[in-house]
């Protein structure tokens, strides 16, 4: 199980408790604890994106499209988080 | 009777034979669905085979053929297509057991275009089960069981596009089609020895594919040689009315020339030092014997590092959520408990849990990981490393715990919808198959298919095949 901060701990409880409350008596023990362990595992790639820096212009990609079709951005002069300096790496 | 070698030989020959009248797409046919159902359910490689279909499309090619009207190289070219591909009239299973009655009453673009090139389906394609879209953990997540490697029957072929990566290997159709949302192309045809591309995302259209993730799941040929991959993709890319997902028309389309291509420009090779953690021994020496063919045929090979940043979990997080919501019916029904695999039967509910913010999170970091690849190829034309750092694995082996490695060009490849052909490059000292992977920049598949085809051009690894009794 990953180490997860408090805060972490207790959003993957709530996770399961949401599934619980909606679908609990679908699964079997053996599946609840599997369940557990997933929700865990969902935590860290959550809190890296979350710890990664966006400035509130870093847009979605909405578009959907890889940038093929769009000319390259220059980037803004203002612009010196994250899009540039990754805070969270793995 | 068709000699065996014939059913290894790649497309770019088979069609020259077919052109010349030398070769029969009708004498061919009967001998790859004859083949393929002697030999198909050794590696459980087929969902289903369509000889009535197959035969019909042959007869038609051979007719046009003989009156003189050839279509170009994959007339009278039999295939196989993964089976979450529409065909009219025809079960597309998915893979997956609660999908295992559907039948579709059009058929996909891709295998229209297939049609009108006057290719021969001769059946659908194996898969995991619903690609992997609600996670997996052993090779046997499949309606039709594990997929066995036809270089080693007790490996694994990888998924999802498993049945093709099997059939192209053990020579039971010239050329296959598969799909990637993230390794679907690029690990089979690394594990199976084959040559296999993943075309920028929304140049193939996916009107009549089923759907994993709406932002990431990509179509591709899985064949002999990235030559053979090059002339099946300029029939399978283009614009399509049906997918508005697709590109332009002047972005989408794709015109294939090899002597035109060869002449072209010089491109920059980037050796990435940081695609892998680490490679597996038995696949770092292959590996190191490529990067001197690189060196020695190409001009400018430096190394290059991808950005560092959280885009595998990105990646990560768009899947799950895009599954959660393509699947989503099959989650709140109950049905994924039908799934085969029991990572499969819980995962869905995990991924429905994810919220619409970290989303939305994922999506700004993935324009992130677009502008960061971008300035990247400002230096280098065509990106390498190995296509996996092992070889074909187990089949009984726990995936979800012993294959689990960070891997960081998949994760920003497909996050990016880049272009990446995988060749092999060797073999290990137990005979299993390493593949080499080339990746562009959207928008230029042909330059990793121009840096894959001189790779072929001086190594013949694409020439071996597995000995089948």
């Amino acid at each position: 199980m990953p180490k997860l901060s408090a805060e972490g701990q207790a959003e993957a409880e709530a996770r399961l408790q949401a599934i619980l409350s909606r679908y609990g008596s679908r699964f079997s023990d053996a599946q609840k604890a599997d369940l557990r362990r997933l929700c865990f595992l969902a935590q860290p790639p959550l809190d890296h994106l979350r710890a990664y820096a966006l400035k509130n212009w870093d847009g979605p990609a909405l578009y959907l499209k890889p940038l093929v079709e769009r000319e390259k951005k220059p980037a803004r002069s203002d612009k010196t988080g994250a899009s540039k300096k990754p805070v969270s790496t793995r | 009777m068709v000699d065996e070698k014939i059913f290894f030989l790649p497309v770019s020959e088979l069609a020259k034979r077919i052109e010349s009248k030398q070769l029969s797409p009708v004498e061919l046919t009967k001998g790859y669905l004859e083949r393929s159902a002697k030999l198909g359910s050794r590696f459980n490689a087929y969902a289903r085979l369509t000889p009535a279909l197959a035969m019909t499309q042959a007869e038609a090619a051979e007719k046009e053929i003989h009156r003189g009207h050839y279509r170009g190289p994959l007339h009278g070219m039999p295939y196989a297509a993964k089976d979450l591909l529409a065909v009219k009239g025809i079960p597309a299973t998915w893979g997956a057991k609660p999908f295992a009655d559907q039948v579709f009453d059009y058929d996909a673009t891709v295998i229209d275009h297939l049609n009108r090139a006057g290719a021969v389906l001769l059946g659908k394609a194996s898969m995991i089960e619903l690609a992997g879209g609600m996670g997996y953990r052993y090779a046997s997540a499949s309606l039709q069981g594990a997929a066995k490697n036809p270089w080693n029957t007790a490996c694994w072929t990888c998924g999802s596009s498993s049945g093709s990566g099997a059939i192209v290997a053990a020579g039971l159709a010239a050329f296959a089609i598969g799909t990637e949302t993230w390794g679907s192309i690029i690990c089979p045809s690394a594990f199976c020895g084959v040559s296999g591309l993943r075309p920028t995302a929304g140049r193939v259209s996916r009107y009549g594919a089923m759907a994993l993730s709406y932002s990431m799941d990509k179509i591709g040929p899985m064949a002999r040689s990235a030559e053979d991959c090059a002339r099946i993709f300029a029939v399978l890319a283009g614009h399509d009315f049906q997918d508005r997902s697709t590109l332009p028309i002047d972005k989408a389309a794709f015109t294939f020339s090899p002597s035109l291509e060869l002449k072209n420009r010089s491109l920059r090779i980037g050796w990435l030092t940081n695609a892998w953690t680490k490679l597996d021994a038995s696949v770092a020496k292959p590996i190191e014997d490529a990067k001197k063919v690189l060196h020695k045929y190409f001009a400018g090979v430096k190394n290059a590092a991808l950005p560092e940043g959280p885009f595998e979990d990105a990646g990560g997080v768009i899947i799950s959520v895009e599954g959660a919501s393509s699947f989503g019916e099959l989650i709140r029904s109950g049905k994924v408990s039908e799934l085969a695999d029991p990572l499969g039967q819980v995962a869905g509910y995990v991924s429905e849990q994810i919220s619409g913010a970290d989303y939305v999170t994922a999506l700004r970091v993935r324009e992130i990981a677009q502008q960061k690849m971008t300035e990247l190829f400002d230096d280098f034309d065509v990106l390498v490393a190995a296509s996996q750092p092992i070889a074909a694995t187990r089949l009984e082996m726990n995936l979800e715990t012993d294959l689990a490695f960070a891997d960081p060009l998949g994760g920003i490849g497909n996050l990016c919808g880049l272009p990446a052909l995988s060749v092999p490059c060797g073999f290990t000292d137990k005979n299993l198959p390493v593949g080499l992977q080339f990746v562009g920049r959207a928008g230029d598949d042909y330059a990793v298919i121009q840096a894959a085809r001189i790779f072929q051009q001086h190594t013949a690894w694409h020439n071996k095949h597995p000995k089948i009794v």
